[in-house]
């Protein structure tokens, strides 16, 4: 494997990080390798978006080292930012400003030349499903689309990692399915992804790894049953001979390592949605007797469980 | 230049000019002013009219003004839009100017206009009611958009109680430049009519006004050194000992017998105190810098500690990365405090002794030590402790002292200005406790910077 892909595009040393005399981040060392979705996930206080903006280069630590890329964060912050797009827990989009307006302004601010700006624009309202509201006010759009459009911000200059500080807070079912997919086409298209979030079903649905953070420190990153984003974990529950099932799967294209737990199997799925549709077809057809069929959110769960029980 | 090319130039110029000069707004405000104009002079008559658009000026320059330029920062940190902007590849002098002059584009848009009317009126000494109403615009804005930046670096939760404060400092900042009462009734009281500086002679409203234009550029180059901080650069107090070098050599210009005598030719040369002023101008300026940069700088504890281990590490450029502004100016307090020292011991005057500035320099040292420590210590309300701590100090325990002890225990709180070892020894002691105890309580210690 080439060395510069097997290096860690994320590399954390040492962090330590100080709010007066609370310490919010302890300690704190990880690697993260270049095309992986990290789910950060910790409780509430636990100092994941103090971690973020960290990495971000939005706070200086009082001790620690973060390269992104290669590139010190610490001694080199503006260098750092043109690999990075940070969206927090907030939109920070202008509210008085067209679609257009604050993408072309997303896109001067980044550097982008002035024959392109237009251009860059466009595409970043596409890729998030804005291109038919350019002319609307931004203060005028639901949160979901606000949403989007601080994600098509954080992107216009093709980041190569993308910060998201609680993503779906704030969003209905319909959005948050919008949001999910988004990250992971992006995960798809290259882009290593860290995201935070309290709610580890979604964070299932598109990480590959997780960093559990609490009281400051890490553990982790783990990576979550081998998954790769858009590769879900199923579940499938059996009313008969639970063996036979686990070696007919084991057979089909996209199914990994197949786990027997109490009431059924699970296994890493690399396939979208026609794809789980024909493995379905495939069990009734062998004649399995499938009671249950769903993308489950356990492993997270297990994962995160298992490092807080620690 | 067109929209896209003008973000091309300047990004965030672009974005205030399309928030602040909307077709609505372009079209309103001309509609306003010549209605308001307009119907004051047909009732009141041209020179009533004239008096109105200069108060018009006054206020759309200094007070609009200075709301809008605190807000075009101050927005940003209630919008939480300013984080968005430290992530971008836009300049500290581009994000400067651009707020600074987009932000208040309105208000000169508005001012444009008054200026068309005033000059149609025609009226007397148009021209200087124009320049000074500019200067104070340009004064009350550049300190508004400074001090909200100051602010923000002490305390980023309260962005819209720091835009109002802010716009009170530039107002009064403004006004009094607008006016330039105090300074002027000074001048004629002493008869000075022009300034001698360096051996230079200069008409004294020409050279004060250049004083004013130097001010405000300072200030928008201290609020760019600060947004520069913003953005994640460390280069250490450079701005901050520029400016001290400037202002050294500005009043050094006035450390000369001519202006002693000038001030004598007036009615002031009676006070001792300013013709020991006059003679120490250079020291009084390093101290006072000294303070002004130490009061209005918060102390980083994680500058702190990267710089004791920068010191450790004999990392000198880490050293200089991570000092705090109030060195530099301290290191020139220091050297005028020695050279004025000398120069007193060579001198037949009595008093002030050789000793005074000394004792005047453990003093500095001593309430360097109280602001540092204090507020490491205090993290909110540091503003009133150390007000509280200095009014104690130097006011309240003065006078509670001074009289039982018949003026004895007065070296304890000021430099005396006899030579007595005890003057000099006790500022010193003060010091050294304020340090070494307050340093050993607040410190901040237990994890080394990683380079």
């Amino acid at each position: 494997m080439d060395a510069a892909i097997s290096a860690p595009f994320v590399t954390v040393r040492g962090l330590t990080f100080e709010y007066d005399t609370a310490r919010a981040v302890d300690d704190v060392s990880f690697d993260i390798q270049r095309g992986t979705v990290t789910a950060l996930v910790g409780p509430n206080g636990a100092g994941k978006t103090t971690l973020l903006r960290c990495l971000a280069g939005l706070e200086q630590p009082i001790a620690g080292a973060i390269a992104i890329d290669s590139v010190d964060v610490l001694e080199s912050p503006r260098l750092a930012h043109r690999k990075l797009g940070f969206l927090q827990d907030f939109f920070g989009i202008y509210d008085a400003l067209s679609v257009e307006r604050n993408l072309l302004y997303a896109a001067a601010a980044q550097g982008i030349e002035s024959d392109r700006l237009m251009p860059v624009a466009l595409r970043a309202a596409r890729a998030v499903g804005l291109e038919d509201r350019l002319a609307k006010l931004a203060g005028e759009l639901s949160r979901g689309l606000r949403q989007r459009l601080a994600i098509a911000r954080s992107l216009i200059h093709d980041p190569a990692l993308l910060l998201l500080d609680e993503p779906a807070a704030g969003l209905d079912p319909e959005a948050r399915l919008e949001l999910s997919r988004l990250i992971r086409s992006l995960a798809g298209s290259g882009v290593t992804l860290i995201v935070s979030s309290h709610i580890l079903s979604e964070l299932e649905q598109y990480s590959t790894h997780m960093l559990a953070m609490r009281d400051g420190r890490t553990t982790g990153p783990s990576q979550i049953g081998g998954a790769r984003a858009g590769a879900p974990r199923l579940k499938v529950t059996i009313g008969g001979s639970i063996d036979a099932a686990g070696r007919f799967l084991e057979t089909q294209p996209g199914v990994g390592a197949v786990r027997v737990e109490p009431d059924g199997l699970s296994f890493d799925f690399a396939g979208d949605e026609a794809a789980r549709h024909q493995l379905l077809r495939a069990l009734m057809a062998a004649d399995i007797p499938v009671t249950g069929f769903a993308v489950t959110g356990a492993d997270l769960e297990r994962l995160y469980m298992a490092g807080a029980s620690e | 230049m067109s929209a896209v090319g003008l973000l091309g130039v300047s990004p965030e110029l672009q974005r205030n000019l399309w928030l602040e000069l909307t077709p609505i707004r372009l079209i309103a405000a001309p509609l306003v002013l010549f209605v308001l104009l307009g119907g004051v002079g047909s009732v009141f008559g041209a020179e009533a009219a004239a008096r109105v658009a200069v108060l018009l000026l006054w206020t759309l320059l200094s007070l609009w003004g200075s709301r809008l330029a605190a807000e075009s920062f101050g927005e940003e940190a209630t919008g939480r839009t300013w984080d968005v902007q430290r992530l971008s590849a836009q300049s500290a002098w581009g994000l400067t100017l651009g707020k600074l002059i987009g932000g208040t584009a309105y208000v000169w848009y508005g001012a444009l206009i008054s200026a068309a009317i005033l000059l149609m009126l025609g009226a007397e000494t148009v021209g200087d009611m124009l320049g000074a109403a500019t200067l104070a615009g340009l004064t009350a804005q550049s300190t508004a958009f400074f001090t909200v930046l100051l602010l923000h670096r002490f305390d980023d939760r309260a962005p819209r109680a720091h835009t109002t404060f802010a716009q009170i400092v530039g107002i009064v900042a403004g006004w009094n430049s607008h006016v330039l009462a105090l300074p002027a009734q000074i001048r004629t009281m002493a008869g000075v009519h022009t300034i001698d500086w360096y051996g230079f002679e200069f008409p004294a409203d020409s050279f004060f006004t250049m004083l004013q234009i130097a001010a405000i550029l300072w200030l928008v180059f201290g609020a760019m050194r600060i947004i520069r901080r913003e953005l994640g650069f460390q280069d250490g107090p450079f701005g901050w000992t520029l400016y001290t070098l400037y202002t050294l050599v500005m009043v050094g210009g006035f450390v000369s017998d001519a202006l002693g005598s000038q001030i004598a030719t007036g009615g002031l040369a009676t006070l001792p105190v300013i013709a020991f002023g006059v003679q120490s101008l250079l020291g009084v300026a390093a101290f006072a810098l000294t303070y002004l940069a130490a009061f209005g700088t918060p102390v980083s504890r994680i500058a702190l500690v990267k710089l004791r281990a920068a010191a450790i590490a004999r990392d000198w450029r880490g050293v200089w990365r991570n000092l705090p502004a109030w060195v530099p100016s301290a290191v020139a307090a220091m050297v005028a405090a020695i050279f004025l020292s000398l120069r007193l011991a060579s001198s037949a005057v009595p008093e002030p002794s050789a000793a005074t500035p000394i004792a005047a320099l453990g003093f500095l040292a001593r309430d360097l030590g109280l602001i540092v420590g204090l507020r490491l210590a205090y993290r909110r309300r540091t503003a009133v402790t150390l007000l509280v701590t200095f009014l104690f100090l130097y006011a309240l325990l003065p006078a509670l002292l001074a009289r039982p002890s018949g003026g004895t225990l007065l070296p304890l709180f000021y430099p005396g200005r006899g030579a007595s070892p005890v003057g000099l020894v006790l500022p010193w002691l003060e010091a050294f406790a304020v340090w070494f105890f307050g340093w050993r309580r607040s410190a901040p210690r237990g994890v080394a910077a990683v380079y």
